[in-house]
């Protein structure tokens, strides 16, 4: 029912950490001559993964994954929203983002593994939670990963996060600590083990992130640490005043974003008939 | 741009099709609702309760529902469900300053017990037959939430809001107690058959993977979908509407304004996230007085 006379949409699932099964959205150019950059994209908290015929339609075999918790991936795992951000996070060894984590990285293992996609030109790509895991795959296949864009990353400088805000999701740490003080040391442990900023000096690909100055979901001085730690040196901070957790993409941002990908990855817009 | 005016007859079905929504409504309007804190999103501004009632057909439904530390009344503010699986936690900042009702309608997580819906699928769900239609059930759902919400003892019934897209406007019309309605985000329903060349994307390309799909009955669709036309409802909108209306929604969005029977502003984003919200958000407060 998704698939068009330009893309073909496929129903997508593999095996991750602890042997759950994780589902996803595959599109691909229905007609294309040799193999195709591929593009991982990873979703934010709350929404469901997209359904990436836009992406298809650029070039792009592009891979929408729904990690564990997300619809159609949640039989075994369902913290639920709010509740995926504080799931176990007074113990580093089970915190819910271990396996959330894995399934990310796995997702982009799944896409490289495709035959018709071609290894050395893939990107990732995403915003708010997606633009964490974007980085965490990035910083986890840096031999893989070509290009990466992350908007408005979450998932870095956590406890500094929730003191900043008191928007949801990080007001979920401060819900939790108001009823569990007596946790905060454990809490701290778990979060520095899976805090985006700790993982991104591994990254070497370019890179571009996009923040914007007056995001109360996401405060920018946590997205500034995290791009000054940021690896790569082919990396871009875009900051855009006056933007709150849109970080630019309802002035222009998109556009930069998709000729960074494309002069990296070289793909080749499909034509409408 | 001017409103067209609808045939007689699709008025009269129009009429008729929501008059039984809203009677299946008002027969449930005083069962019972069960109030029980959430002590982990409770804080210093406001207590958050679990609310728990029946929806149409006996549907078990949850709503977040929120009342400010001190004393009230307080203004009342519906957030009518969106497109998307799950229904957040009311802010912070609106739960300081209003009674906040936000129900999940059925389908979305904290109501699916008994259902799913499923994304993509939920904007055509149960079509071509408007009797089958999900979005139906989606409207009954919101306005048992708001006749919940509106007789809880501390909300002023004078002070009444509504915000949301097209479900917000449709709630409006059908409850006259509202006096005020925020219409932000995407149009869902505004002249969708005839706009479907120019959408690509998610979730209003779902109409066009049925068209695709079900040509034979996209003609039936398309009649159902003109029962949800926000611009259908605004002649019956009397609350005083600011429409914050994204870039690409001005053209349908004129009709609809200039149809609404109430005051009614339209303020075209800027794009620049925090000053849309800031700006949306001193509308609403300077309107219901918190």
């Amino acid at each position: 029912m998704r698939s068009t006379p330009e893309v073909e949409v496929f129903e997508a699932r593999y095996d991750s950490y602890g042997g759950l099964e994780i589902a996803g959205w595959y599109c691909r150019p229905r007609v294309h001559k040799g193999k195709l950059p591929g593009m991982l994209f990873v979703p934010g908290y709350v929404s469901e993964p997209k359904l990436p015929t836009d992406l298809a339609m650029m070039g792009y075999a592009t891979f929408s994954a729904a990690p564990r918790g997300k619809l159609r991936s949640n039989s075994d795992f369902n913290p639920g929203y709010p509740g995926l951000l504080t799931h176990n996070m007074d113990n580093h060894e089970t915190y819910g983002y271990r396996g959330f984590y894995v399934d990310a990285v796995r997702a982009f293992d799944f896409l490289v593994g495709l035959p018709e996609v071609d290894p050395a030109r893939i990107g990732v790509q995403g915003g708010s939670q997606g633009g964490a895991l974007t980085l965490l795959v990035a910083s986890l296949r840096p031999d893989r990963v070509k290009a990466a864009s992350a908007g408005a990353p979450y998932l870095c400088s956590m406890l500094d996060a929730a003191s900043l805000t008191r928007s949801y999701p990080y007001e979920e740490i401060n819900d939790y600590l108001r009823l569990h003080p007596d946790r905060k040391d454990k809490v701290r442990i778990a979060l520095d083990y899976h805090d985006i900023h700790n993982f991104v000096g591994r990254i070497t690909c370019p890179i571009i992130v996009n923040i914007g100055l007056r995001d109360d979901v996401c405060p920018p001085e946590t997205g500034y640490a995290l791009f000054s730690a940021i690896g790569s040196k082919d990396k871009r901070l875009y900051p855009y005043e006056n933007c709150g957790h849109d970080a630019g993409s309802g002035i222009g941002h998109n556009p930069i974003m998709n000729r960074f990908f494309a002069e990296r990855l070289q793909p080749e817009p499909v034509r409408r008939p | 741009m001017t409103a067209k005016t609808p045939s007689s007859e699709l008025n009269s079905a129009f009429e008729s099709y929501w008059k039984l929504v809203d009677d299946e409504s008002a027969a449930i309007s005083k069962g019972k609702a069960e109030l029980e804190e959430i002590k982990i999103r409770s804080n210093e501004s406001s207590t958050v309760y679990a609310c728990r009632f029946a929806g149409v057909g006996g549907y078990p439904l949850f709503a977040y529902y929120s009342v400010p530390k001190g004393k009230g009344p307080f203004p009342g503010l519906l957030e009518t469900p969106g497109y998307g699986s799950v229904r957040g936690v009311p802010g912070v900042e609106r739960r300081a300053k209003y009674a906040v009702m936000a129900v999940c309608h059925r389908g979305q997580r904290l109501s699916d017990s008994g259902y799913k819906s499923a994304y993509p699928g939920l904007m055509t769900e149960g079509l071509p037959d408007a009797g089958s239609f999900r979005w139906r059930d989606i409207v009954a759902d919101s306005l048992r939430s708001f006749d919940v919400m509106l007789a809880r003892p501390e909300v002023d019934r004078a002070r009444i809001g509504i915000a949301g897209n097209d479900v917000a406007a449709i709630c409006a019309a059908l409850r006259p107690q509202t006096k005020v309605l925020l219409f932000n985000g995407q149009f869902l329903f505004r002249d969708t058959p005839r706009r479907l060349d120019a959408i690509s994307d998610y979730p209003l390309q779902e109409f066009n993977d049925f068209k695709r799909t079900h040509p034979s009955q996209w003609p039936k669709a398309s009649e159902t979908l003109q029962l949800y036309d926000p611009v259908s409802f605004a002649p019956k909108i009397k609350a005083e509407t600011l429409i914050a209306c994204l870039k690409s929604d001005v053209a349908p969005s004129a009709p609809f304004a200039s149809a609404i029977k109430g005051k009614c502003e339209t303020r075209v984003n800027s794009g620049y996230g925090y000053l849309d919200h800031e700006s949306q958000e001193h509308w609403l407060q300077d309107r219901l007085g918190a």
